[in-house]
């Protein structure tokens, strides 16, 4: 019994010991000693985090976009919407814990920044394909919308998150140059191994949650469609 | 007890460690009442096809195979 519960679940109970070591980890080990930013430094094992698993998600949700308009199946393009929506949870929660950092370091919860503008765009972006989604009421039109729309707005994102801000002048949000929290200058290695199973245990959360979500909105569609038939 | 700055983070480190197992069991707990859902709207699918209760029914009245 024990046996075929972790053997069924052994990258759920993966991501809960990852993320107990990085709790662990992440507030009591050493970390380099860096001007302004000094202790708040920890925070990268969960602001980046939340970006990633939403980055992960976005993924998901794209593939089930493209998936839809392969074979036109309803159930891709109800994965692709419970995809954006836990997504979004996720850059919710990436834009918090950026802004309780950036009010302890930078003195403000938000600055006129283009890489944090370009977050918030591009948040606006999936807010967008949310409103239109539920603005159509016909089934297979909204369908083939949102996932016209999604694969827009996967680009879209990277655009404004990745693209746009590299192209501005300046930035004060580090990871302009390269990769953020990846570039040696971002990331001690002393820290990387907190960095990168933090980075592998959010993502398995997050694909755990849309999971579980997702099976939620299949049973509540099944319930529907079995009404239906009923009456 | 004396609580120093050190215990006081340990105390954080601890207080995380408990909201993460509970947000996980609850994870645990929700899949499962989704799995009994799962089956019992699979099962009444099944009903309405073949007219025979399902094996949860008949478990739940008491009914022999």
């Amino acid at each position: 019994m024990m046996m075929r519960f972790i053997r069924n679940n052994w990258w759920k109970i993966l991501a809960v010991m990852l993320l107990a070591y990085v709790i662990v980890g992440g507030l009591l080990w050493e970390v380099p000693a860096l001007p302004v930013v000094r202790q708040t430094i920890r925070n990268i094992y969960f602001h980046v985090g939340m970006w990633f698993s939403m980055m992960f998600i976005l993924g998901l949700s794209l593939f089930y976009s493209i998936r839809y308009l392969r074979y036109f199946r309803v159930h891709d393009d109800l994965m692709a919407w419970v995809a954006v929506k836990t997504a979004l949870v996720f850059g919710a929660l990436g834009l918090v814990t950026g802004m309780l950092w950036a009010y302890n370091t930078w003195g403000s919860f938000w600055v006129n920044d283009p890489k944090l503008t370009g977050a918030a765009v591009g948040m606006l972006t999936y807010l967008a394909y949310l409103v239109l989604r539920s603005s159509v009421e016909e089934h297979d039109k909204r369908a083939r919308l949102a996932a016209v729309y999604n694969i827009f707005a996967f680009v879209l994102f990277f655009v404004f998150i990745m693209i746009l801000p590299r192209l501005a002048e300046a930035s004060i949000h580090p990871g302009i140059d390269g990769n953020p929290a990846l570039s040696s200058g971002d990331l001690d290695p002393r820290m990387q191994k907190v960095f990168f199973p933090a980075m592998v245990g959010w993502i398995l959360l997050s694909l755990w949650i849309f999971r579980v979500y997702a099976r939620l909105e299949t049973l509540h569609r099944d319930i529907v469609e079995y009404k239906e038939n009923r009456s | 007890m004396i609580i120093d700055s050190g215990s006081k983070l340990l105390i954080v480190i601890l207080v995380l460690l408990v909201i993460l197992l509970g947000l996980a069991a609850f994870l645990f707990y929700l899949e499962r009442r989704l799995a009994y859902s799962e089956r019992k709207i699979r099962e009444l699918e099944k009903e309405e096809e073949t007219g025979r209760p399902g094996e949860m029914e008949r478990g739940r009245r008491g009914l022999a195979d």
